[in-house]
């Protein structure tokens, strides 16, 4: 356990490099050619094949800034993600507490609740197309039989932009509960004990045992699902492809239309590496603390 | 450390080297799965074929229609591409701007060629053909005669019958219609192509003018469909959730007058035995105007890379004999392209009667590389004024200017 | 938080969140038991008026179905054992070895997540294609490998971390090698989190769509998500075929997790490191 700064090759270090070694190399095979043409692209002009032509310099970022709905579009993005990562943690946490409880048919629950994830989620929001539908969906058939006056969901703006995001937060629900969990499972139990001795309420366990020591996996988590919603394509791209007059358009059906519609690679990479800077900042950021603990 | 590093790299160029091999020779296709053709038809296909040609390998790779022009645009791009692909003939613009579309004429026989109804050959370029017609439809207008008693003649007369018929209360709409951002614009097409007008301009030498659709016909029909949206109130509610699929589904449950569709429409309404009484008609014209439809048509195009340019002719032979054909035609639910079975008697119906009638004043979709982003110009400012964000004028104006500035960049 | 007071709240809480997210699964299995005249009924029906089970031996018979699920099992299993053999290792590393780069290690592999599928497809396949692989599972193998790899590193370092490391140190002061305190101290403990990181991989390649499209070229190959694709047209979507087959994709996964649900609440909590 001998460690002296600076020194990069002790046998720790150099153990921690094999042992990295085989993930590293298996990534770089395949994914260094992909991410490194894409951040190409983005600053070539690119022809229908997807060949660089010629130096284009920001030419491409330039061809977006123009697009007057890009700002919006950038914006939608952002909230699309926040709102819906906070959702998903929300419920998910509540999920993995009441999980946690020892109770009958906890393993039932347990296994129901993981149900939502394990249907794709291109099929899961064909699921929800079908139960969206104001005809023969069963969504707004037992909200009306319940007296309340659904609107045609997926027709306007606003609706249309949460009822996407609703499927986006319930197909993320179950991996976020999950996680949890194991997260709880594995705070020591004497640690609760301890508190109750001192008399603690459940709010003050929750607030000093529980968040504390699931603040890593909390992390983490939040951290994957920022990136993963933020790159959710296929909910929007199949409920309403960015519809009603483009208020579900967000960065990720952007990339679409432009690679595959329009065979615009440029334009299409320059947004790749937009969203790649504002996922990076966000995690670096966001990581901070993290790694602050984990290095010490 | 290092060496085992510049192993690696070793074994992995060996690898990438040892994978640029030469292939058996065999003839690829992107074979779509069209609704109704089941995955017998092309195996079937595929075991005849290379029964009757020895020696040569057939490769279908049968892909959902949703998905086809991703991934033949990832096959494409990926250095990949097959030796025939069915494409809708409305990509060919595209695909000859990527420089990958091989003249299909010269590969084909003459008994073939002659065998295709003229009238289908939408992708023919500057005189030579590009894609060989795989199927082609009209549009057509299916109707309650039930509830409705006698067809509408003009758009005028629909409005006034469909505003007697339509009753929210009971769930019963006067008509169908599509408002959803979906891959095509067919919606807007019917009462634009209705109303005389078309998306372009033409110029003298019959190339693209200006955008059209802030004329007068392009605004009166836009008008029109608002007016069945937001005054009467002749629509089902929320038309701009509505894909193809549901619009179908709401006349196939019987909630709905009147619907404008394709040819499959007819054999989803036989499959699920409505119980009530339905008839097709074309697609009725605005007043004083000429009755026009949209014609939808799907190629076979073949590319310029395949090294099986003759196997993948002899192919085309095999697939565009009576016997296959026949099937196909009859599975897709497609008026047949070629005239030898023009007369089969399973075309006889009133279907496809229509569509085949419809053909000669129908209009086909702009060919042109840039055609989907003008379609999604033109959709969003359609959008925007369902939901009011617009007035018509206004958002026909900034489609076209918007679609205008987009071709003079190019 | 095991009072027995908390009971009254955590049954119809429990309850109230199962119904709000099954929700659709109702959907789905109503829809998959009516005749398609009744799925096109207007007002819908909750409860079939007939109930018709005909949809599953339609779609079994008319698809090769049984050879979707083996070759998405293939591809589940497959990315699963390469992911948990290349991410254990690097997970460890990360948690509890001391080395220059480590920040740096990790956000080279979390940099892979924020590329989506969508954008590297297209170089994807040509890496695909050049090593051979084209219509071949082990490519979804590989590249659902390497989009599931670097979730399964951070989480699983998430996991080892919380840990306290000084059970692994006594032991190594014991004499124990370090391959024997990974795995005969420190992955027991961790069950829960190397469990979590299982189900996600398998999930994860069971559901991928987007390579399985892009990949695969043969009927005979297509993993079950690419066969459900069968059933949505261009013109419609045979519902009751879609929601029967999709309900009978989920199964495998549900009695995946029924077996290792188990495994979830041991570890930790199972009393490993009491004393």
């Amino acid at each position: 356990m001998m460690y002296k700064k600076g020194k990069i090759w002790t046998t720790e270090s150099r153990l921690a490099y094999l042992l990295l070694l085989p993930a590293a190399v298996f990534l770089i095979v395949f994914m260094f050619y992909p991410i490194v043409f894409v951040i190409l692209m983005s600053f070539f002009k690119v022809n229908k094949l997807g060949n660089l032509v010629g130096f284009f310099g920001t030419g491409n970022f330039e061809s977006l800034l123009k697009l007057p709905e890009f700002g919006s579009v950038i914006v939608r993005s952002c909230l699309w993600t926040a709102l819906a990562v906070a959702a998903k943690t929300a419920i998910g946490l509540v999920i993995a507490l009441l999980l946690n409880v020892e109770f009958k048919g906890r393993k039932l629950a347990r296994t129901l609740i993981i149900i939502p994830w394990a249907s794709s989620i291109p099929i899961s929001a064909m699921l929800w197309q079908w139960t969206y539908n104001n005809d023969f969906g069963l969504l707004n058939y037992t909200l009306r039989f319940l007296g309340f006056n659904p609107p045609v969901w997926l027709a306007f703006p606003r609706s249309a932009f949460f009822a996407n995001m609703w499927v986006d937060i319930w197909c993320g629900i179950p991996f976020m509960a999950l996680v949890f969990l194991a997260g709880l499972q594995a705070i020591p139990q004497e640690l609760y004990e301890a508190a109750e001795v001192d008399g603690a309420t459940s709010l003050f366990k929750f607030r000093f045992v529980t968040l504390p020591l699931l603040g890593g996996v909390l992390t983490v988590a939040t951290l994957l699902s920022i990136l993963w919603t933020f790159n959710d394509f296929n909910v929007i791209y199949i409920l309403t492809k960015g519809g009603p007059a483009n208020s579900t358009d967000i960065l990720i059906t952007y990339i679409y239309k432009y690679a595959f519609q329009y065979i615009k690679f440029g334009p299409s990479a320059a947004m790749a590496v937009i969203t790649f800077v504002i996922l990076m900042v966000v995690s670096i950021f966001y990581a901070r603390n993290y790694f602050r603990e984990g290095v010490q | 450390m290092k060496k085992s590093i510049w192993g690696i790299m070793l074994i992995v160029t060996l690898v990438i080297g040892l994978a640029f091999a030469a292939h058996a020779a065999k003839v690829r296709v992107m074979w779509a799965e069209y609704d109704g053709l089941t995955p017998e038809y092309a195996t079937n296909l595929q075991a005849a074929f290379e029964k009757a040609n020895p020696g040569t390998e057939l490769e279908i790779i049968s892909t959902p229609w949703n998905e086809f022009h991703d991934r033949l645009v990832t096959f494409i791009a990926g250095g990949n591409a097959p030796d025939l692909s069915v494409i809708g003939t409305r990509w060919i613009l595209e695909l000859m701007e990527m420089g990958v579309l091989e003249p299909i004429e010269q590969h084909l026989s003459k008994s073939l060629l002659d065998n295709i109804d003229p009238a289908l050959f939408e992708g023919k370029i500057k005189g030579v053909v590009y894609g060989l017609p795989v199927a082609a439809g009209t549009r057509l207008m299916y109707w309650r005669s039930d509830v409705l008693g006698k067809v509408p003649e003009t758009m005028q007369e629909m409005l006034t019958m469909l505003q007697k018929v339509t009753n929210p209360e009971k769930k019963f709409y006067g008509i169908a219609m599509t408002g959803q951002k979906y891959v095509e614009l067919t919606e807007y097409a019917y009462f634009l192509f209705a109303n005389g007008g078309y998306f372009f301009d033409f110029n003298k030498d019959g190339s693209y003018g200006k955008c059209a659709v802030n004329n007068e016909a392009g605004i009166g029909a836009l008008s029109f469909m608002n007016d069945m949206v937001n005054k009467y109130k002749v629509t089902q509610p929320g038309v701009t959730a509505y894909k193809r699929d549901e619009v179908q589904n709401l006349f196939i449950s019987g909630n709905a007058a009147i619907m404008m569709t394709g040819g499959f429409g007819a054999s989803l309404l036989n499959q699920t035995k409505v119980p009530f009484k339905w008839d097709v008609a074309p697609i009725p014209p605005f007043e004083g105007k000429p009755q026009s439809s949209l014609i939808v048509t799907d190629a076979m195009v073949m590319f310029k890379d395949s090294k099986v340019k003759a196997e993948a002719a002899k192919f085309l032979d095999f697939f565009y004999s009576d016997e296959w054909r026949l099937q196909f035609d009859k599975l897709v639910g497609f008026p047949p392209v070629t005239k030898s079975l023009a007369s089969n008697e399973f075309f006889q119906t009133p279907v496809y009667k229509v569509m085949v009638q419809q053909i000669a004043g129908a209009k086909p979709w702009p060919l042109m590389a840039e055609w989907p982003e003008c379609n999604d110009l033109i959709w969003d400012n359609i959008e925007a004024t369902f939901l009011g964000q617009k007035e018509v004028k206004q958002a026909m104006d900034d489609a076209a200017a918007a679609i205008d500035a987009l071709r003079a960049t190019k | 938080m095991r009072s027995r007071g908390t009971y009254y709240l955590v049954y119809p809480l429990v309850i109230f969140l199962l119904l709000v997210l099954l929700f659709p699964f109702f959907v789905m299995i109503s829809t998959s038991l009516k005749p398609v005249k009744e799925v096109y009924a207007n007002p819908p029906h909750w409860i079939p008026q007939t109930i018709h089970l005909t949809n599953f031996s339609d779609i079994w018979g008319k698809y090769p179905l049984g050879s979707y699920f083996k070759n998405s099992f293939i591809v589940a299993v497959g990315t699963t054992i390469i992911n948990m053999l290349l991410c254990i290792p690097a997970a460890y590393a990360i948690a509890r070895l001391r080395f220059v780069g480590k920040n740096f290690m990790m956000y080279l592999f979390l940099i892979v997540q924020m590329f989506s599928p969508l954008i590297v497809v297209i170089s994807l396949f040509k890496v695909i294609s050049r090593l051979g692989l084209l219509d071949n599972l082990l490519a979804l193998i590989l590249t659902n490998g390497v989009f599931t790899l670097a979730f399964a590193i951070w989480l699983l370092s998430g996991y080892f971390r919380g840990i306290p490391k000084e059970i692994e140190e006594a032991a190594l002061i014991d004499g124990c090698s370090r391959f024997q305190t990974i795995t005969r101290i420190l992955l027991p403990i961790a069950m829960p989190g190397v469990v979590t990181t299982v189900i996600y991989t398998f999930i994860s390649a069971w559901n991928e769509f987007m390579f399985a499209l892009t990949f695969i070229t043969s009927m005979e190959k297509r993993p079950l998500t690419l066969g459900l694709y069968n059933f949505i047209g261009r013109w419609a979507v045979q519902w009751q075929y879609l929601m029967a087959a999709a309900f009978l994709a989920l199964i495998p996964v549900v009695i995946l997790f029924m077996l290792i649900e188990r495994e979830l609440v041991q570890g930790l909590a199972g009393g490993a490191v009491k004393g």
